[in-house]
């Protein structure tokens, strides 16, 4: 057991290592001297070398990636170009938007698709199957940006139900004035919160959808399922609490694993609905070749995602003895 | 091959998605000589027509025209060209380097193997598009880095299902034979488990190219593409004038929803046909 966590971990960390690397490279695979791009247009060749001193670009690549690496694990990435703020800073204080569409989108597309994945492996080969394919079919091709566009169409500009774009005082936010009585604020936060959800969901729904329904038909045929029918069991306690408490656990490692491309999603999504997240800050990062911003961006985003992986680790041994024994062996 | 075809017949999904990739496929080939106007063609008189159905729509631009009075329809299918052309060569990049990664980690393993794995897993942890924006960032906004960029990235779906089954090949009798009769490395891999694997090659590409150009055209949709005749990119130029002109963002997205469509109807019957064993969610 724990020879399994510490391996885990040990593995965790060389992922993490990885990353640095290919972060850290970035910058040097980038055409043009990071010196040049912060200095302005009619700086001198002396202070080109000097700001290059500066920022320790004379030295062997090997130093300045130790060296950078040392500040990185203290999340200290350098100043913003543009803003001259800390980027790390920048980046965290993105974060929270990034995470509540992220969160949205992934409760949104477990709440439907794994409802419909089950319906559609019970009911194998009839109607309801035939439409819940064709359903998430449509959601593994629709582009996310598209849909986004469309929902704000129909939704905010024809109906009006919705704003089109922005985030409003944010989820966290509105659950923090919960506790003081203010409902409203919570209430213009979900909002605002539901079409870039629906628009970043779909694809992710989809997906799980097609995982859910393979996995539960998998389970069906096995015979401890036969055996509990024997037993007299009713059909929906076997689906219940025989099947789904087996078919639900690689449910939870697919979803697991697409937290980080549900994050990238969120990329495009914040985008085209103006949502202040990570994404937009990425983005504007590039266009102004801001690097010490992108690859604060890069590397804690990974990094996140590499410790959220470690914890659904934690949480699959909890619901599946089995693999304890299997880790330790 | 006649199997194949005999299966084709019976399905019907299958018939719709190969019916919907041909007539892509055929668009992207015809392109310019089958549509009614120059994509480019600005006419500023005749900007921000409604199309034939709506009040005011003319034949002559059956889809309406855009914010410089370009013809929709002739762009969705002048674009047809560059997001087809984009999807196959980065599939094609992320089939030659997962390929050929996969096969190698999973025949010798070993460290190469140890370190391949755990790139994979790297692969995972950065969103293959947060890490193709910014390839493409780095270099420069050009059709041709979209490419590189989602072939740099997409590869690992190929390597990780080819090093599984390597792993399995690789201990059969007709390999361990050729290896007791001294075939070197590259003979085995090439002869005797390359026409194994043939089939799941071919079932991760279908499959994987309507992903790749869903992902492409979101690239382009960020501005990233650089060309200016995409789905993507006319998407993007129509959301500015969505209130006044919906036909603009929603018509090329129709047309990269319809292509992706027929790309994954046929993926998925070609995988239930072929049955190469990869898993039904793949």
């Amino acid at each position: 057991m724990i020879h399994f966590f510490v391996r885990r971990i040990l593995y965790c960390l060389l992922t993490l290592l990885f990353l640095s690397i290919i972060v850290f490279s970035l910058l040097h695979l980038a055409p043009g001297d990071p010196a040049r791009m912060i200095l302005p247009q009619e700086a001198t060749e002396e202070d080109v070398l000097q700001m290059r001193k500066v920022l320790g670009l004379d030295k062997p690549l090997f130093v300045q990636y130790v060296n950078w690496l040392g500040k990185a694990v203290k999340l200290d990435f350098g100043d913003s170009i543009q803003g001259k703020r800390s980027a790390a800073k920048l980046f965290l204080a993105r974060l929270p938007a990034t995470l509540e569409l992220t969160l949205g989108a992934l409760i949104l597309s477990v709440l439907f698709a794994i409802p419909l994945g089950i319906i559609a492996a019970i009911k194998r080969g009839t109607y309801w199957d035939f439409i819940i394919s064709f359903i998430s079919l449509f959601g593994l091709s629709t582009p996310r940006f598209w849909l986004g566009i469309i929902l704000i169409l129909i939704f905010s500009l024809g109906l009006g139900w919705f704003p089109s774009f922005g985030r409003g005082v944010g989820l966290f936010d509105g659950i923090a004035q919960l506790f003081k009585g203010d409902l409203a604020t919570l209430y213009e936060a979900l909002r605002n919160l539901v079409l870039p959800s629906i628009a970043l969901a779909t694809f992710f729904a989809a997906i799980f959808v097609k995982h859910t329904r393979a996995n539960v038909l998998e389970e069906i045929s096995k015979l401890y399922v036969k055996t509990a029918r024997q037993k007299g069991i009713g059909e929906y306690r076997v689906i219940l609490f025989h099947v789904l408490r087996n078919a639900l656990i690689p449910i939870v490692t697919v979803i697991a694993l697409n937290v980080g491309l549900v994050m990238g999603g969120a990329v495009v999504t914040e985008i085209v609905f103006a949502w202040p997240g990570v994404g937009q800050l990425l983005i504007n990062a590039l266009f102004a070749r801001d690097y010490p911003l992108i690859q604060a961006s890069l590397f804690m985003v990974g990094g996140l995602i590499t410790v959220i992986f470690i914890l659904m680790d934690i949480i699959y041994v909890a619901l599946d003895p089995r693999i304890r024994t299997k880790g330790a062996g | 091959m006649l199997r194949l075809y005999k299966k084709l017949r019976k399905s019907f999904f299958g018939k719709l998605g190969l019916a919907i990739v041909f007539v892509f496929v055929l668009l992207a080939l015809l392109g310019p000589s089958v549509s009614p106007h120059d994509p480019n063609a600005m006419n500023l008189t005749k900007r921000l027509a409604p199309p034939v159905w709506a009040k005011g729509g003319t034949w002559n631009h059956p889809l309406g025209t855009d914010m410089l009075g370009r013809d929709v329809l002739s762009r969705v299918v002048c674009g047809t060209r560059n997001s087809m052309m984009v999807g196959l060569l980065s599939s094609f990049i992320a089939l030659f380097i997962g390929v050929i990664l996969g096969m190698i980690s999973g025949y010798l393993g070993g460290w190469f193997d140890v370190i391949l794995m755990r790139w994979v897993d790297i692969m995972l942890a950065i969103p293959a598009v947060m890490l193709a924006v910014v390839l493409v960032a780095i270099l420069g906004p050009y059709p041709i880095s979209i490419i590189l960029a989602m072939g740099l990235t997409m590869w690992s779906e190929y390597a990780k299902v080819i090093r599984s089954r390597i792993l399995v090949l690789r201990e059969e009798p007709f390999v361990l034979a050729a290896k007791t009769m001294g075939a070197a490395a590259r003979k085995i891999i090439l002869k005797h488990i390359f026409p194994n694997i043939i089939y799941i090659i071919i079932v991760i590409f279908t499959l994987q190219i309507g992903l790749i150009i869903l992902w492409s055209a979101g690239l382009s949709f960020i501005g990233l593409g650089g060309a200016t005749l995409s789905w993507g990119w006319d998407v993007a130029a129509g959301r500015v004038y969505l209130a006044r002109a919906w036909w603009l963002s929603t018509i090329p997205g129709l047309a990269i929803f319809f292509c992706v469509l027929g790309c994954n109807l046929f993926g998925d019957w070609l995988r239930d046909a072929l049955d190469p064993g990869i898993k039904k969610v793949v």
